[in-house]
């Protein structure tokens, strides 16, 4: 027998499976971090390299923001990709260069980091070549999942 | 089987159906209040702060805030949002989801939602429009277009504490009923610039005559209109020159428009070996203090994008100078205020790839 609930919770789920991108409706993937951005920067490259992505160009963006009267004076970068994947990707995409390798960007806040990066979907939408959607795809489910765990990192 | 029998067990074996569901529902109930803090958290707390201190976005845990608005005006707040004004719409939660979150941000500030009377507020908007020049246009814009920038923190002169929310804005007006913005005016918003206009000595008449005022900006929101996305994602040029020089002509156009090469490399250096046979993808990273603290200033998110970045490619022969195409920043941020940064940021590229490939 099939409760009421359970009825409910099940057609709940595959609700869920029917709406592609319930997750994140968003052409950027963002989060926020307790971390403060010094902190985050390693965390993040370990969750990175976790799931077989490199990382590179970890760098501060130092200039003198709070010179020119701003409130903030850096913010942090990192890029990273599968070497064999951006290597064939840059030889046979030309036009996906300026979007490679795929970047995040780390703004601290007040001792807490902001996280953001585009939405490997939106680049599907620009690039709406069918070899290239099985990757973007992956590269979102990864991102999420990284960015997910940096949001939850204490 | 004695008919007494059936009858009971017919009745112990709906009372424990009942008992299922009614447990069923408390814990879903519980569910409902953690699922309010995780959709904050996966969704608004990356501009609003994990408790709701502000960030990119205003605070929403303050006390007046909580008093002077509805359910309703925080439910539409999240589904409209504010198009141009950085806040996202979300138009993909359910039902469910958006109240479960508008029940979170509520219990911030641990008080009933309260009561609106839905009577339409009766000023003169011509009044209005003149104390509004007097009392509101210095934050507020003389149009109601709201303050520069972005929420709390960075992306503003350090001597601003809050961004003044835009008042025309197409989200706002369909989000607030009449009595809402009248009841935020009056009380203001303690710890913020926004003052209580009663205890400005400010009438009820002239509030009401502001009310009808900001609601007049309602027939010239264009707003929606003017962030569309660009055609080109990619701005991209073809070079005369082998890959080389034009590496070389990139550079000296960089430093003719003004700017200087930051940094330059192999794309995808440090992840791809550069020992992999002879690849002709080539990064050069160009900016200025000005460009960087200009783009930062309206959006901390520009950093996705700053410094400028110029691909140089070679491809079955033919040479290209590739970069992204700024004017899509505007959409992709959600933010009118890029505009015209996004459009001097595509001045400068299409300049530079112009100069490098002549
Ligand atoms: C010193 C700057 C300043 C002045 C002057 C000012 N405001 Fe504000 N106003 C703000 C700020 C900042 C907020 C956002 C406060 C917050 O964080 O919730 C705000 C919020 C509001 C809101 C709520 C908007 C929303 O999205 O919730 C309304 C309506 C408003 N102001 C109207 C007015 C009117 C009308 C006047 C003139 C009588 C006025 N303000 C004068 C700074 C100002
Ligand atoms: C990308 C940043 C961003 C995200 C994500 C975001 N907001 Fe906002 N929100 C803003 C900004 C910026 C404003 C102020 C708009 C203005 O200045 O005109 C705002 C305004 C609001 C307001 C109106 C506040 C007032 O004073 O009237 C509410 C309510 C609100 N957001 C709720 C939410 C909720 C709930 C979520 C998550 C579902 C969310 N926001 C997600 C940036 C964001």
């Amino acid at each position: 027998m099939i409760s009421r609930v359970g009825l409910c919770r099940w057609l709940g789920t595959l609700l869920l499976l029917l709406v592609p991108g319930s997750l994140w409706a968003s052409d950027l993937l963002m989060v926020r971090s307790q971390l403060a951005s010094a902190d985050v920067q390693p965390r993040l490259e370990e969750e990175i390299n976790a799931l077989g992505y490199f990382t590179a160009n970890a760098r501060r963006v130092d200039i003198d923001l709070v010179g020119a009267g701003f409130a903030r004076g850096a913010y942090r970068s990192i890029t990273y990709g599968k070497p064999d994947e951006i290597k064939a990707l840059s030889e046979r995409y030309p036009e996906l260069t300026p979007f490679l390798p795929p970047q995040i960007a780390i703004i601290d806040e007040r001792g807490e980091s902001l996280l953001v990066a585009l939405n490997p979907r939106y680049l599907a939408e620009i690039f709406p070549h069918p070899k290239l959607a099985d990757i973007f795809e992956r590269w979102h489910r990864d991102l999420q999942m990284i960015l997910e765990n940096i949001r939850d990192a204490r | 089987m004695n008919p007494v029998l059936i009858l009971l067990s017919v009745v112990v074996l709906s009372l424990s159906a009942c008992a299922q569901v009614e447990r069923a529902e408390i814990t879903s109930d519980r569910d409902e209040e953690t699922a309010g803090a995780r959709l904050y958290a996966q969704y608004c707390s990356v501009c609003h702060g994990n408790h709701g201190r502000g960030g990119v976005g205003v605070p929403l845990a303050l006390e007046d805030f909580l008093e002077s608005v509805s359910n309703q005006y925080i439910e539409r707040t999240i589904r409209l949002g504010r198009p141009g004004r950085v806040m996202p719409a979300f138009p993909r939660l359910t039902d469910q989801e958006v109240q479960a979150i508008t029940e979170y941000v509520r219990s911030f500030h641990w008080a009933d939602e309260p009561l609106f009377s839905s009577e339409p507020v009766e000023g003169d908007p011509e009044l209005g429009g003149k104390l509004f020049i007097a009392f509101c246009a210095r934050c507020h814009g003389a149009n109601g277009e709201g303050g520069e920038g972005t929420g709390v923190s960075f992306s503003r002169p350090t001597f601003i504490p809050i961004l003044a929310p835009a008042l025309n804005n197409a989200g706002y007006l369909a989000s607030a009923s009449d009595q809402v913005i009248k009841r935020s005016l009056a009380l203001g918003r303690e710890r913020t610039p926004m003052r209580s206009l009663s205890a400005m000595g400010l009438s009820e008449q002239n509030i009401d005559d502001l009310v009808s005022y900001i609601r007049s900006f309602q027939t010239l929101s264009a707003d929606r209109a003017a962030i569309k996305r660009p055609v080109d994602a990619v701005l991209v040029q073809q070079s005369p020159h082998s890959y080389e020089q034009t590496i070389e002509r990139i550079r000296q156009a960089v430093v003719n428009s003004g700017h200087s090469v930051v940094r330059e490399e192999l794309l995808g250096e440090g992840i791809v070996d550069p020992g992999e046979g002879e690849r002709k993808q080539y990064v050069v990273y160009f900016g200025s203090l000005q460009i960087i603290s200009d783009g930062l200033a309206h959006d901390p998110r520009m950093g996705l994008f700053l410094p400028g970045k110029i691909t140089i490619v070679e491809h079955a022969g033919v040479v290209k100078v590739l970069a992204s195409n700024p004017e899509q920043y505007t959409a992709l941020f959600n933010n009118i205020a890029l505009s015209d940064f996004a459009a001097m940021l595509h001045g400068i590229y299409l300049a530079i790839f112009k100069e490098a490939t002549s």
